[in-house]
């Protein structure tokens, strides 16, 4: 690997969730174009160097959608192969990582029409009425599992805009501007997205929670 | 000071730091003065507090994957199937569908609407005998003329035959009386389909002579027993009386050049 290209990938390799989520100062689109052309002659590193730099952005995506580890894995392994294949397509001048995270979305849109709709339904026999939620987040107890699986399943019951939306914004730190671009959709769409699936979150849960309607 | 109604939908946006400096310092106005809007608010902000609960499974997640490995393990993924062509292990072969293709398969699909749409216009227009319940449409003017030049052609022919008996019967080289009256039953039968057609204003004048006629032959069939002198005589002067072979020779005349 080239000592540029080993520049460029250093700042976010081993990045945790925190730091996936803080990195949006650190890609600059100089070096992001300078990889593109590189990987588009043929250089392997560069490449796989594209792939350091996103990987935890589209499995951070894949996951908080799908919330299943392989299925994220293999999104990802998707997401970077389709790049590959449209390597010539891509057009520089764009957010790179828009594009990119668009595919993902994509990805996982279909995905999840194909296998999620039935299987989730299919693998919990309770209901969300049924799902005690009376526990603090992070609780590793039998009741603070029930809050997660509660907020899990009431998010796969909203909308699928609405879904992206919430789980864009709240999981994956993009802000309004990024969301829009990558559901090509306006700021004011997204804005009236996330406020329908907060005030449906609040319907689905408010009981659980002890909220007033 | 704007309404809760107005705010309402702006909280969700106001708690994750999305609204401009306008707008938010508006709805902390609102919120400063009402107390409902300040309930849900907090409900959202718990609600909201309660979603990052998930965060601690995809934190963990995220803790838990060699990123290295997953990268290399990629591009390895990408690399192979970039060079599988190359490799032979999976033979390229004919692929009829790839985009050098696509022109001839254009050339083709073109090829088999236009042929379709020939064929289609040919067995349409009738290669073979039509039909039976196949219509036919034609203007008014085009059928008024049809029936003209009907009426005109059988009005020839019966005349032209009327001219022949007459002229058997009353003409200087008169023959059988019991012919010339088999051929005026004949002409009488024909001139009862005739009728129809002479009914149209053009043939008036047709109409009349034809009628005329039709009283000769009338008396000619009543007395075919066999004509005797007198009667012959008198057949001859209405004839001449009337004019009648000068008039149907007029008539032949005049139908004849109104050809339509």
């Amino acid at each position: 690997m080239s000592d540029e290209t080993n520049t460029i990938m250093n700042p976010v390799a081993g990045a945790t969730y925190s730091a996936v989520m803080e990195s949006r100062q650190v890609l600059h689109h100089d070096d992001i174009i300078r990889l593109l052309e590189k990987a588009r002659s043929g250089d392997r590193q560069a490449f796989k160097a594209l792939i350091v730099l996103h990987q935890q952005k589209v499995y951070l995506l894949a996951y908080s959608l799908l919330r299943n580890r392989e299925d994220a894995t293999d999104i990802v392994q998707e997401t970077f192969i389709r790049l590959f294949e449209k390597l010539e397509a891509c057009d520089p001048r764009k957010n790179f990582q828009g594009w990119l995270l668009q595919i993902t979305k994509n990805l996982c849109i279909d995905y999840y029409r194909k296998n999620y709709g039935r299987r989730r339904e299919s693998e919990s026999g309770r209901s969300l009425e049924e799902i005690n939620p009376a526990a603090p987040p992070g609780d590793s107890s039998p009741a603070g599992f029930d809050l997660r699986q509660a907020f899990s399943r009431a998010l796969d019951r909203l909308g699928e805009r609405q879904r992206l939306v919430f789980v864009m914004k709240h999981y994956n730190g993009l802000d309004y501007r990024e969301i829009a671009q990558i559901l090509d959709i306006s700021i004011g769409t997204v804005k009236s997205l996330h406020f329908k699936a907060v005030r449906n979150l609040r319907v689905l849960l408010g009981p659980q929670l002890g909220m007033k309607p | 000071m704007i309404k809760c109604r107005f705010v309402r939908p702006e909280l969700a946006a106001f708690l994750s730091g999305e609204l401009g400096e306008g707008a938010r310092k508006k709805v902390q106005r609102h919120l400063e003065s009402c107390p409902d809007c300040r309930r849900e608010m907090s409900a959202l902000r718990d609600l909201l507090q309660d979603a990052r609960t998930l965060e601690t499974d995809i934190e963990r997640e995220m803790e838990s994957i060699n990123w290295e490995v997953q990268a290399e393990r990629i591009a390895s993924a990408a690399w192979e199937r970039r060079t599988q062509p190359e490799t032979g292990t999976v033979r390229a072969g004919f692929r009829f569908f790839s985009p050098s293709w696509r022109p001839v398969l254009a050339g083709v699909a073109m090829g088999v609407v236009l042929g379709s749409l020939s064929a289609f216009l040919i067995l349409r227009k009738g290669a073979g005998p039509r039909a039976a319940g196949d219509r036919y449409f034609a203007s008014a003017g085009f059928l008024e003329r049809v029936d003209v030049e009907m009426a005109r052609r059988d009005t020839l022919d019966y005349l032209e035959k009327s001219q022949y008996v007459l002229l058997d019967i009353v003409g200087p080289d008169a023959g059988s009386s019991g012919a010339a009256a088999g051929k005026a039953r004949e002409l009488l039968a024909k001139k009862k389909f005739l009728n129809s057609e002479l009914d149209k204003v053009r043939m008036a004048k047709a109409r009349e002579i034809c009628d005329q006629i039709e009283l000769l032959f009338y008396q000619l069939v009543d007395i075919s027993s066999g004509l005797t002198d007198a009667q012959r005589a008198e057949l001859r002067s209405l004839v001449e009386g009337k004019d009648l072979l000068l008039k149907i020779r007029l008539l032949k005349k005049e139908l004849q050049e109104s050809e339509v």
